[in-house]
């Protein structure tokens, strides 16, 4: 990305759909977490060696975090959990372990607004789910009817403030990698790279999970 | 280029700059959460790790409001440059 707040290079079209560098990031990390998903899935066997140990390790450090986080009685989210766990980091890294080919799909805000969507989508589906359309509508109520205003703008800034933390983060660490790109291409972007892709990647990953089970959590309890 | 136009771009571009004083409170709200957390490390040095989770997530979640400001900057600042051309 050389200049500030460039819109993707659209690749070409797709029916109605243009194709552009987030969707083409997107497909390549699709791939590689489908691929490693079933190379590292491959032959368990009852006495962990190796390979399945760190998966397995992944697996519990997860499971331990969303039955602390939410509850011990809503574990069934740890897939989800962890699907987006690697989503994220994956997206959050992709300048670097493509070396430099991609772009993070998560500077596009329209990735991240729809990442903000689909937890919106989980947060009230569950607070239906758990409490009944009667129950929801009446949460917002609650606890007097004069601040129904306030909850519904709090519900709807949910999304967009989950997205635009995620876009901002990331697309502040692209800009300033050109800008030191441009400046000191030699040498002195290493450890640029090391805080904005590796450390601010991983901590916004976990923000966005840790805030979404939160979410989740407080709307179904 | 259009009087009106140039007033536009340069006010955009100025106010990029004053968005960005916002930095101002996430930088107090996370200097003040380090130092309770080197507070608390001093305190109970075996919840080190805890505490580090806590106060990383904590300082990234208070750093929102600056990255809005962030991204408006961004937006005024690809405004301007719009106008410019």
């Amino acid at each position: 990305m050389d200049s500030i707040m460039e819109t993707p290079k659209i690749y070409f079209q797709l029916g109605p759909f243009a194709v552009d560098e987030t969707i083409v990031a997107l497909w390549v990390i699709g791939g590689i977490m489908i691929v490693a998903g079933i190379i590292l899935s491959r032959n368990f066997k009852w006495l962990p060696t190796g390979r399945q140990n760190a998966v397995e390790a992944f697996v519990e450090a997860i499971d331990s975090a969303v039955s602390f986080v939410m509850g011990e009685s809503r574990r069934f989210f740890t897939p989800l959990i962890a699907t987006l766990i690697v989503l994220l980091f994956l997206a959050n890294t992709a300048g670097l372990w493509s070396f430099g080919i991609l772009d993070p799909p998560t500077a596009d805000i329209n990735m991240t607004l729809g990442l903000g969507i689909f937890s919106f989508l989980l947060i009230n589906g569950y607070a239906i789910k758990s409490h009944g359309l009667w129950g929801y509508i009446k949460g917002f109520f609650s606890p007097i009817f004069l601040l129904a205003p306030l909850n519904i703008v709090g519900e709807l800034a949910k999304p967009v403030s989950l997205g635009v933390r995620l876009f901002g983060n990331v697309l502040s660490g692209v800009v300033i990698g050109a800008l030191i790109y441009n400046a000191a291409p030699f040498l002195i972007p290493i450890p640029i790279h090391i805080y904005f892709d590796l450390f601010s990647g991983a901590i916004q990953t976990l923000v966005f999970t840790m805030l979404t089970m939160v979410f989740i959590a407080m709307a179904m309890d | 280029m259009e009087w009106n136009t140039f007033a536009v771009a340069c006010f955009a571009v100025l106010g990029a700059g004053i968005g960005i004083l916002t930095g101002l409170g996430p930088a107090l709200g996370q200097g003040y959460a380090a130092g309770k957390g080197v507070e608390a490390v001093g305190r109970q040095p075996e919840a080190h790790g805890k505490i580090m989770t806590t106060m990383v997530i904590g300082q990234a979640i208070a750093e929102t409001t600056g990255i809005y400001a962030l991204v408006i900057c961004f937006l005024l600042v690809g405004l301007a440059r719009q106008l410019v051309g």
